[in-house]
Protein backbone atom coordinates (compact mmCIF):
# COMPACT_ATOMS: atom_id res chain seq x y z
CA UNK A 1 0.00 0.00 0.00
CA UNK A 2 3.15 2.25 0.77
CA UNK A 3 3.94 1.61 -2.61
CA UNK A 4 0.49 2.54 -4.14
CA UNK A 5 0.09 6.05 -2.52
CA UNK A 6 4.01 6.91 -3.22
CA UNK A 7 2.85 6.09 -7.05
CA UNK A 8 -0.40 8.28 -6.33
CA UNK A 9 1.64 11.10 -4.95
CA UNK A 10 4.49 11.30 -7.74
CA UNK A 11 1.61 11.61 -10.15
CA UNK A 12 -0.37 14.04 -8.74
CA UNK A 13 -3.28 11.78 -8.40
CA UNK A 14 -6.43 12.93 -6.39
CA UNK A 15 -7.57 9.45 -5.77
CA UNK A 16 -6.93 6.01 -6.62
CA UNK A 17 -9.81 3.96 -8.13
CA UNK A 18 -8.12 0.89 -8.69
CA UNK A 19 -5.05 -1.56 -7.70
CA UNK A 20 -4.24 -4.92 -9.83
CA UNK A 21 -1.83 -7.20 -8.54
CA UNK A 22 -0.45 -10.58 -9.28
CA UNK A 23 -0.83 -13.87 -6.99
CA UNK A 24 0.22 -17.45 -7.93
CA UNK A 25 -0.07 -20.62 -5.87
CA UNK A 26 4.06 -20.60 -4.88
CA UNK A 27 3.25 -16.71 -3.83
CA UNK A 28 2.76 -17.46 -0.33
CA UNK A 29 -0.49 -15.40 -0.26
CA UNK A 30 -4.45 -16.24 -0.36
CA UNK A 31 -6.44 -14.28 -2.67
CA UNK A 32 -9.43 -14.00 0.76
CA UNK A 33 -6.65 -12.90 3.39
CA UNK A 34 -4.97 -10.40 0.54
CA UNK A 35 -8.60 -9.06 -0.38
CA UNK A 36 -9.72 -8.63 3.85
CA UNK A 37 -6.03 -6.56 4.58
CA UNK A 38 -6.35 -4.64 1.87
CA UNK A 39 -9.55 -3.68 2.70
CA UNK A 40 -7.93 -2.88 6.29
CA UNK A 41 -5.38 -0.64 4.81
CA UNK A 42 -7.02 0.89 1.70
CA UNK A 43 -9.02 3.65 3.90
CA UNK A 44 -5.80 4.47 5.33
CA UNK A 45 -3.43 4.42 2.19
CA UNK A 46 -5.75 5.81 -0.59
CA UNK A 47 -9.37 5.28 0.29
CA UNK A 48 -11.80 3.04 1.06
CA UNK A 49 -13.91 2.91 -1.89
CA UNK A 50 -10.31 2.03 -4.14
CA UNK A 51 -10.65 -1.66 -5.88
CA UNK A 52 -8.39 -4.60 -5.61
CA UNK A 53 -8.27 -6.53 -8.78
CA UNK A 54 -6.41 -9.94 -7.85
CA UNK A 55 -4.95 -11.66 -11.28
CA UNK A 56 -4.47 -15.35 -10.32
CA UNK A 57 -1.75 -16.87 -12.61
CA UNK A 58 -1.14 -20.69 -12.16
CA UNK A 59 2.61 -22.39 -11.66
CA UNK A 60 4.20 -22.38 -15.02
CA UNK A 61 7.93 -23.77 -15.63
CA UNK A 62 10.10 -23.98 -18.54
CA UNK A 63 12.22 -27.27 -18.77
CA UNK A 64 15.74 -27.15 -18.89
CA UNK A 65 15.89 -30.40 -20.63
CA UNK A 66 13.90 -30.27 -23.48
CA UNK A 67 13.20 -26.40 -23.31
CA UNK A 68 9.02 -26.83 -23.45
CA UNK A 69 6.87 -24.85 -21.50
CA UNK A 70 4.93 -26.46 -19.08
CA UNK A 71 1.99 -26.08 -16.53
CA UNK A 72 3.25 -27.34 -13.01
CA UNK A 73 0.71 -29.55 -11.65
CA UNK A 74 0.06 -29.98 -7.81
CA UNK A 75 3.44 -28.79 -7.50
CA UNK A 76 5.32 -31.99 -8.87
CA UNK A 77 8.49 -30.48 -10.19
CA UNK A 78 8.49 -32.90 -13.46
CA UNK A 79 8.28 -31.81 -17.50
CA UNK A 80 5.20 -33.96 -18.88
CA UNK A 81 7.01 -34.14 -21.90
CA UNK A 82 10.63 -35.86 -21.35
CA UNK A 83 10.22 -36.49 -17.56
CA UNK A 84 12.81 -34.19 -16.16
CA UNK A 85 13.26 -32.56 -13.36
CA UNK A 86 15.61 -29.76 -14.44
CA UNK A 87 12.50 -27.15 -14.42
CA UNK A 88 12.77 -23.25 -13.64
CA UNK A 89 9.87 -21.47 -12.46
CA UNK A 90 8.80 -18.91 -14.77
CA UNK A 91 5.40 -17.64 -13.53
CA UNK A 92 3.20 -18.26 -10.37
CA UNK A 93 5.76 -17.81 -7.69
CA UNK A 94 5.64 -13.96 -7.48
CA UNK A 95 3.48 -11.27 -6.08
CA UNK A 96 3.55 -8.48 -7.87
CA UNK A 97 1.69 -4.92 -8.06
CA UNK A 98 0.68 -5.16 -11.53
CA UNK A 99 -1.13 -1.62 -12.49
CA UNK A 100 -2.57 1.57 -9.98
CA UNK A 101 -5.56 3.09 -11.92
CA UNK A 102 -5.34 6.63 -10.57
CA UNK A 103 -7.25 10.20 -11.06
CA UNK A 104 -6.06 13.12 -11.63
CA UNK A 105 -7.27 16.65 -12.81
CA UNK A 106 -5.01 17.51 -15.70
CA UNK A 107 -3.98 15.12 -18.52
CA UNK A 108 -0.96 12.87 -17.35
CA UNK A 109 2.49 14.91 -18.44
CA UNK A 110 0.82 18.14 -18.11
CA UNK A 111 2.02 20.12 -15.23
CA UNK A 112 0.50 23.17 -13.01
CA UNK A 113 2.63 25.41 -14.60
CA UNK A 114 1.73 24.88 -18.43
CA UNK B 1 -9.06 12.08 -16.03
CA UNK B 2 -8.36 8.47 -15.38
CA UNK B 3 -5.11 6.62 -15.98
CA UNK B 4 -3.83 3.15 -15.50
CA UNK B 5 0.00 3.33 -14.31
CA UNK B 6 1.72 0.29 -15.54
CA UNK B 7 4.10 -0.99 -12.46
CA UNK B 8 4.36 -4.59 -13.40
CA UNK B 9 6.74 -5.10 -9.94
CA UNK B 10 7.49 -7.59 -7.35
CA UNK B 11 5.84 -6.45 -3.90
CA UNK B 12 9.07 -7.25 -2.12
CA UNK B 13 11.06 -5.98 -4.53
CA UNK B 14 12.79 -3.68 -2.14
CA UNK B 15 13.63 -5.92 0.68
CA UNK B 16 14.85 -8.58 -2.10
CA UNK B 17 17.17 -5.54 -3.10
CA UNK B 18 18.39 -5.57 0.42
CA UNK B 19 19.08 -9.42 1.11
CA UNK B 20 20.88 -8.93 -2.03
CA UNK B 21 23.26 -6.27 -0.71
CA UNK B 22 23.43 -8.20 2.75
CA UNK B 23 24.63 -11.30 0.78
CA UNK B 24 26.87 -9.45 -1.47
CA UNK B 25 28.77 -7.67 1.78
CA UNK B 26 29.31 -11.13 3.65
CA UNK B 27 30.60 -12.94 0.35
CA UNK B 28 32.99 -10.07 -0.31
CA UNK B 29 34.61 -10.41 3.89
CA UNK B 30 34.42 -14.44 2.81
CA UNK B 31 30.83 -15.20 5.27
CA UNK B 32 29.02 -17.92 4.11
CA UNK B 33 24.96 -17.37 5.26
CA UNK B 34 22.74 -20.34 5.89
CA UNK B 35 18.88 -19.81 7.07
CA UNK B 36 18.11 -22.74 8.89
CA UNK B 37 14.29 -23.05 8.13
CA UNK B 38 11.61 -26.27 9.81
CA UNK B 39 8.75 -26.71 12.38
CA UNK B 40 9.25 -25.92 16.22
CA UNK B 41 10.74 -28.33 17.96
CA UNK B 42 12.68 -30.16 14.46
CA UNK B 43 16.34 -29.69 16.07
CA UNK B 44 17.59 -26.69 14.41
CA UNK B 45 19.46 -25.55 17.70
CA UNK B 46 20.43 -28.98 18.65
CA UNK B 47 22.13 -29.21 15.14
CA UNK B 48 23.79 -26.06 15.39
CA UNK B 49 25.16 -27.11 18.81
CA UNK B 50 26.32 -30.51 17.22
CA UNK B 51 27.74 -28.40 14.44
CA UNK B 52 29.47 -25.82 16.59
CA UNK B 53 30.74 -28.76 18.53
CA UNK B 54 32.48 -30.61 15.29
CA UNK B 55 33.77 -27.68 13.68
CA UNK B 56 35.25 -26.17 16.88
CA UNK B 57 38.84 -24.68 16.10
CA UNK B 58 38.04 -25.38 12.30
CA UNK B 59 35.69 -22.52 11.17
CA UNK B 60 34.86 -19.50 12.32
CA UNK B 61 30.63 -19.89 13.40
CA UNK B 62 28.37 -17.07 14.44
CA UNK B 63 24.65 -17.53 14.69
CA UNK B 64 21.44 -15.28 14.73
CA UNK B 65 18.47 -16.76 16.18
CA UNK B 66 14.62 -15.71 15.78
CA UNK B 67 12.00 -16.92 17.73
CA UNK B 68 8.92 -15.09 18.99
CA UNK B 69 10.26 -15.00 22.80
CA UNK B 70 12.61 -15.40 25.21
CA UNK B 71 16.36 -15.66 24.21
CA UNK B 72 16.72 -19.66 25.36
CA UNK B 73 18.33 -20.65 22.50
CA UNK B 74 20.57 -17.92 22.16
CA UNK B 75 21.53 -18.83 25.84
CA UNK B 76 22.30 -22.76 24.69
CA UNK B 77 24.15 -21.85 21.88
CA UNK B 78 26.35 -18.77 23.88
CA UNK B 79 28.86 -21.13 25.15
CA UNK B 80 29.95 -21.95 21.94
CA UNK B 81 29.40 -19.62 19.28
CA UNK B 82 28.86 -15.54 19.25
CA UNK B 83 25.10 -15.53 19.21
CA UNK B 84 22.69 -13.00 19.26
CA UNK B 85 18.83 -13.57 19.94
CA UNK B 86 15.98 -11.92 17.59
CA UNK B 87 13.15 -11.81 19.24
CA UNK B 88 9.91 -10.97 16.31
CA UNK B 89 7.73 -10.40 19.26
CA UNK B 90 4.94 -12.12 17.70
CA UNK B 91 5.90 -11.95 13.83
CA UNK B 92 6.05 -15.95 12.33
CA UNK B 93 9.02 -15.27 10.23
CA UNK B 94 12.71 -13.12 10.53
CA UNK B 95 13.03 -10.44 7.50
CA UNK B 96 15.83 -8.99 6.84
CA UNK B 97 15.32 -5.26 8.48
CA UNK B 98 15.74 -8.00 11.80
CA UNK B 99 19.23 -9.65 10.26
CA UNK B 100 20.79 -6.73 9.64
CA UNK B 101 19.73 -5.27 13.42
CA UNK B 102 21.26 -8.38 14.74
CA UNK B 103 24.24 -8.70 12.48
CA UNK B 104 25.07 -5.31 14.16
CA UNK B 105 24.38 -6.14 17.39
CA UNK B 106 26.63 -9.45 17.13
CA UNK B 107 29.36 -6.56 16.33
CA UNK B 108 29.73 -7.53 12.86
CA UNK B 109 32.74 -10.41 13.42
CA UNK B 110 34.99 -11.87 11.22
CA UNK B 111 33.13 -15.13 10.57
CA UNK B 112 33.57 -18.19 8.08
CA UNK B 113 30.15 -19.51 8.56
CA UNK B 114 26.38 -16.94 9.50
CA UNK B 115 23.56 -19.56 11.11
CA UNK B 116 20.35 -17.89 10.65
CA UNK B 117 18.18 -20.09 12.98
CA UNK B 118 14.60 -19.23 11.99
CA UNK B 119 11.70 -19.04 13.62
CA UNK B 120 9.94 -22.33 13.96
CA UNK B 121 7.61 -22.46 11.02
CA UNK B 122 7.26 -24.00 7.92
CA UNK B 123 5.33 -21.83 6.20
CA UNK B 124 5.72 -18.06 6.04
CA UNK B 125 9.98 -17.90 6.40
CA UNK B 126 9.69 -19.32 2.79
CA UNK B 127 8.50 -16.22 1.76
CA UNK B 128 11.54 -14.08 2.71
CA UNK B 129 15.13 -13.89 1.88
CA UNK B 130 17.54 -13.42 3.91
CA UNK B 131 20.34 -12.57 2.65
CA UNK B 132 21.18 -16.16 2.81
CA UNK B 133 23.74 -18.25 -0.11
CA UNK B 134 21.93 -21.63 1.18
CA UNK B 135 18.71 -22.35 2.69
CA UNK B 136 18.62 -25.81 5.19
CA UNK B 137 15.03 -26.90 5.78
CA UNK B 138 15.05 -29.59 8.71
CA UNK B 139 12.83 -32.28 9.05
CA UNK B 140 12.73 -34.77 11.46
CA UNK B 141 11.27 -38.29 12.13
CA UNK B 142 9.02 -38.21 14.65
CA UNK B 143 7.23 -35.18 11.97
CA UNK B 144 6.46 -37.77 9.14
CA UNK B 145 7.77 -38.47 5.98
CA UNK B 146 4.86 -36.86 4.20
CA UNK B 147 5.67 -33.36 5.04
CA UNK B 148 7.85 -31.88 1.68
CA UNK B 149 4.85 -31.96 -0.23
CA UNK B 150 2.64 -30.39 2.14
CA UNK B 151 4.71 -27.17 2.13
CA UNK B 152 6.22 -27.41 -1.19
CA UNK B 153 7.36 -23.58 -1.24
CA UNK B 154 9.63 -23.93 1.42
CA UNK B 155 11.64 -27.41 0.26
CA UNK B 156 11.58 -26.18 -3.40
CA UNK B 157 13.04 -23.24 -2.27
CA UNK B 158 15.96 -24.60 -0.45
CA UNK B 159 19.19 -26.00 -1.42
CA UNK B 160 19.96 -28.50 1.56
CA UNK B 161 17.99 -30.99 3.52
CA UNK B 162 18.66 -32.02 6.73
CA UNK B 163 16.92 -35.44 8.26
CA UNK B 164 16.78 -34.95 11.86
CA UNK B 165 16.39 -37.31 14.93
CA UNK B 166 17.29 -40.02 12.80
CA UNK B 167 18.48 -42.12 16.24
CA UNK B 168 14.89 -42.33 16.70
CA UNK B 169 14.10 -44.34 13.83
CA UNK B 170 13.71 -47.30 15.11
CA UNK B 171 10.39 -46.68 17.31
CA UNK B 172 8.68 -44.79 14.63
CA UNK B 173 6.74 -45.19 11.21
CA UNK B 174 8.82 -42.51 9.32
CA UNK B 175 10.45 -44.47 5.49
CA UNK B 176 13.80 -41.76 5.19
CA UNK B 177 13.57 -42.91 1.46
CA UNK B 178 9.98 -42.12 1.08
CA UNK B 179 10.96 -38.44 2.88
CA UNK B 180 13.62 -38.16 0.15
CA UNK B 181 11.36 -38.88 -2.60
CA UNK B 182 8.96 -36.34 -1.81
CA UNK B 183 11.12 -33.66 -1.14
CA UNK B 184 13.10 -34.68 -4.62
CA UNK B 185 9.79 -34.15 -6.62
CA UNK B 186 9.59 -30.74 -5.21
CA UNK B 187 13.31 -29.97 -5.57
CA UNK B 188 14.99 -32.13 -7.49
CA UNK B 189 18.78 -30.19 -7.10
CA UNK B 190 18.37 -30.62 -2.73
CA UNK B 191 21.66 -32.03 -0.84
CA UNK B 192 20.68 -34.35 1.34
CA UNK B 193 22.16 -35.23 5.14
CA UNK B 194 20.49 -37.93 7.55
CA UNK B 195 21.58 -36.48 11.07
CA UNK B 196 20.94 -37.33 14.63
CA UNK B 197 22.92 -34.43 17.58
CA UNK B 198 21.99 -36.69 20.09
CA UNK B 199 24.49 -39.81 18.31
CA UNK B 200 26.75 -37.11 16.37
CA UNK B 201 25.72 -39.78 13.14
CA UNK B 202 25.83 -38.00 9.51
CA UNK B 203 27.36 -34.62 11.61
CA UNK B 204 30.85 -35.16 10.30
CA UNK B 205 29.68 -35.09 6.51
CA UNK B 206 27.49 -32.30 7.45
CA UNK B 207 30.25 -30.39 8.86
CA UNK B 208 32.26 -31.54 5.69
CA UNK B 209 29.40 -30.44 3.42
CA UNK B 210 29.46 -26.89 4.93
CA UNK B 211 33.47 -26.44 4.81
CA UNK B 212 33.34 -27.60 1.39
CA UNK B 213 30.45 -24.42 0.87
CA UNK B 214 32.40 -22.28 2.71
CA UNK B 215 35.84 -22.86 0.21
CA UNK B 216 33.60 -22.68 -2.71
CA UNK B 217 32.39 -19.46 -1.57
CA UNK B 218 35.75 -18.04 -0.78
CA UNK B 219 37.05 -18.76 -4.39
CA UNK B 220 33.89 -17.92 -6.34
CA UNK B 221 34.64 -14.27 -5.11
CA UNK B 222 38.22 -14.56 -5.24
CA UNK B 223 37.62 -15.40 -8.98
CA UNK B 224 34.91 -12.28 -9.43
Amino acid sequence: MRQVSDIAEQHHATSVQEVKIEIGPLTGVEKILVQEAFDLLASEYVSSDCRLIIVEVPLQGMCDSCKKSIAIQDFRFQCAACGSSNIHITGGDAFRLLDVTIETELPMGVTESL
Amino acid sequence: MKTAIRVNQDIQAEKKKRAAAFREKLSRQGTLILNLVSSPGTGKTSLLEATAKELEGRLRLGVLVGDLATDRDAQRLAPLVPVKQLTTGGACHLEISLVEQGWQELGEPELDILFIENVGNLVCPASHDLGEHLRVSLLSTTEGDDKPGKYPKMFRTSQVLVLTKIDLLAYLPFRVEAAIEDARLIQPNLDIFTTSAITAEGIPEWCEYLEQQRQKLVTSVQIS
